[in-house]
């Protein structure tokens, strides 16, 4: 079953469409990643499917519940952590969570258990008398995340969750984020970091105002650039440039600075028989790698073909 | 002294590209430059003091005219604390909201638009409601106690006391409608509290049309009021409930 499904989704403001004809379907139990660059429509996406705003066109349903007409429903089953905290410097940690788990309508025994777990999860229980403003960017950061888990939420929403934080803070955002994953939550991440959309995602969405590209990190890679070989070789790299590409299963080739860079299909299969032609044609070979591109360079590429796309058809 | 002057510099150019800020700035005292010259004008052309007679003070001594004139100009401004109160509170906590961005999360809860609002009204209305009416007690014990004993009655008259008790909760929610309206365009209290002036400008003109003899604040004209002030209350509110909504605030509030 699908935690989120989305059809032909948009929405505009005047003129400017923020969100233009999303359809994906999520499903249960997997982290999602939504990347975009800067004013992509990412939150007002998060926004959208969190039931806060309206869309112009289309439809969406959310933990079951149809956007919408089941809004108040929606509200219910979503946790989500905002772009900026949005905690109450003059309240304590404490007073801050009860606040929001009875709006949640938590009981005062259920709101009270839900506080302490959660502040202990994350490491904030000492800190729980104390007024908000005096917490670091971090705290305030478990907090809202703590306050986004309290009446247990299936769909949690969490927009740029390491933000601004040091390491140590955002390897435990992290490590929590895969906590929930095991917890068979579905989590909507909307991030910046590239190596944190890779290590935490299971599927991961290009965004920019509309759906670029959709896939598992692997399919996004092999998708843009294909899958490959690296043979570091002793000597010089082109001679063997003509004996590669005569080979059937290989794409291309090509070499520089002693490697050798082969393109194919399913390299897991293929690597013998590729190393097998090299060393009888009398080369002798230092390493043998997968080629691998960063998530980075697959998103740059794909936003870049989108920017140039977007400027021909102006 | 020279980065006081750099920060002067600041922050007066700051106010004056706000044009209605200073406008609201300059217009009170304009409006109390002005306003004396009426009175001072009658008192002038008059041979007699009774010339500027305040009709529900008619019939006292001297000296409890001079004590019934104080206090009527005192009561008045009990007609005016309950549009500053709400006011101030309104504006510090929807900026407030707005400025910490504490209300997106709010919004995210099932909470309904009219709980948030009901809410957000009663915090600013309660407490400036009942401030006002012990303020308001409080004075009416030291009139009491501290003036003669006819004057009480010409200045706490049963006109007064209706405005007073059924009005106060009116103006206070017509306070805090025009503040929710104002905070949702404005990001600082100083501004907002500054346009408020133009929602205490129509109380002023009761207040001064009493105190130049205009008119007495009967029970007739108490009711009068109190019938303007219910829709228009009703209106206002309205108004802002169409500003408390969840799209309207994520989108449109600046």
């Amino acid at each position: 079953m699908n935690a989120i499904e989305t059809n032909h989704l948009t929405r505009a403001f005047g003129s400017l469409l923020a969100v233009d004809d999303l359809t994906l379907a999520i499903p249960e139990g997997t982290v999602f990643g939504f990347l975009g660059p800067n004013g992509a429509g990412k939150t007002t996406t998060v926004r959208l499917l969190s039931a806060l705003i309206a869309p112009t066109r289309g439809s969406a349903a959310v933990a079951g519940y149809r956007l919408g007409e089941q809004n108040e429903a929606i509200r219910q089953s979503v946790g989500i952590l905002t772009e900026t905290p949005g905690l109450y410097d003059r309240l304590s940690a404490w007073q801050n969570l009860m606040f929001f788990a009875e709006l949640y309508d938590l009981t005062a025994e259920r709101a009270a258990s839900q506080i302490e777990r959660y502040l202990h999860l994350l490491d904030l229980w000492e800190r729980r008398d104390d007024k908000v403003g005096g917490f670091s960017k971090g705290m305030r950061q478990k907090l809202a995340i703590a306050r986004a888990l309290l009446h247990e939420p299936q769909i949690i929403f969490l927009d740029e969750p390491t933000s601004g934080l040091d390491p140590e803070a955002a390897r435990v955002v992290r490590d929590f984020i895969k906590a929930l994953r095991t917890e068979g939550r579905t989590i909507f991440l909307t991030t910046h970091n590239l190596p944190e959309a890779d290590e935490l995602c299971d599927q991961i969405g290009v965004f920019r105002s509309r759906l670029l590209r959709l896939g598992t990190p692997a399919t996004l890679r092999a998708g843009m650039f294909g899958m490959g070989t690296q043979v570091r070789v002793s000597g010089d790299a082109t001679r063997w440039i003509e004996t590669v590409r005569v080979l059937p299963f290989v794409h291309d080739a090509h070499a520089e600075d002693g490697v050798l860079s082969v393109s194919l299909d399913h390299p897991d299969d293929q690597n013998p028989a590729l190393v097998q032609a090299l060393v009888n044609a009398g080369a002798q070979i230092r390493a043998v790698e997968p080629i691998s591109h960063s998530l980075e360079e697959v998103y740059l590429e794909l936003v870049e073909n989108e920017r140039q796309a977007a400027a021909v058809s102006r | 002294m020279h980065k006081v002057f750099v920060i002067l510099r600041k922050e007066f150019s700051e106010i004056v590209q706000q044009r209605i800020l200073l406008f609201s700035i300059l217009l009170p005292p304009l409006l109390f430059a002005v306003i004396p010259l009426v009175f001072l004008q009658r008192i002038g052309n008059g041979s007699r003091a009774s010339s500027l007679a305040i009709p529900s003070l008619g019939g006292l001594t001297l000296h409890e005219y001079t004590q019934g004139v104080l206090g009527t100009a005192f009561s008045n401004l009990y007609i005016l604390l309950p549009m500053i109160v709400p006011s101030i509170i309104a504006a510090f906590s929807i900026i407030g909201e707005k400025n910490n961005r504490t209300l997106e999360p709010v919004l995210a809860t099932p909470v309904r638009r009219w709980q948030l609002l009901t809410g957000k009204i009663l915090s600013a209305l309660l407490p400036a409601v009942i401030v006002t009416w012990i303020s308001g007690g409080l004075f009416i014990a030291e009139l009491a106690i501290f003036t003669d004993a006819n004057v009480v009655s010409h200045v706490v008259t049963a006109g007064w006391l209706m405005l007073f008790i059924a009005c106060t909760p009116l103006l206070g929610l017509i306070a805090v409608a025009i503040m929710t309206a104002i905070s949702s365009r404005v990001n600082d209290t100083r501004t907002a509290q500054q346009l408020s002036i133009w929602g205490v400008i129509p109380v002023l003109g009761l207040i001064l049309g009493e105190l130049s003899g205009q008119f007495e604040l009967t029970v007739l004209v108490a009711v009068i009021a109190t019938a303007i002030l219910i829709p228009l209350a009703i209106l206002l509110t309205w108004g802002a409930a169409q500003l408390f909504q969840r799209e309207t605030i994520l989108t449109r509030w600046k």
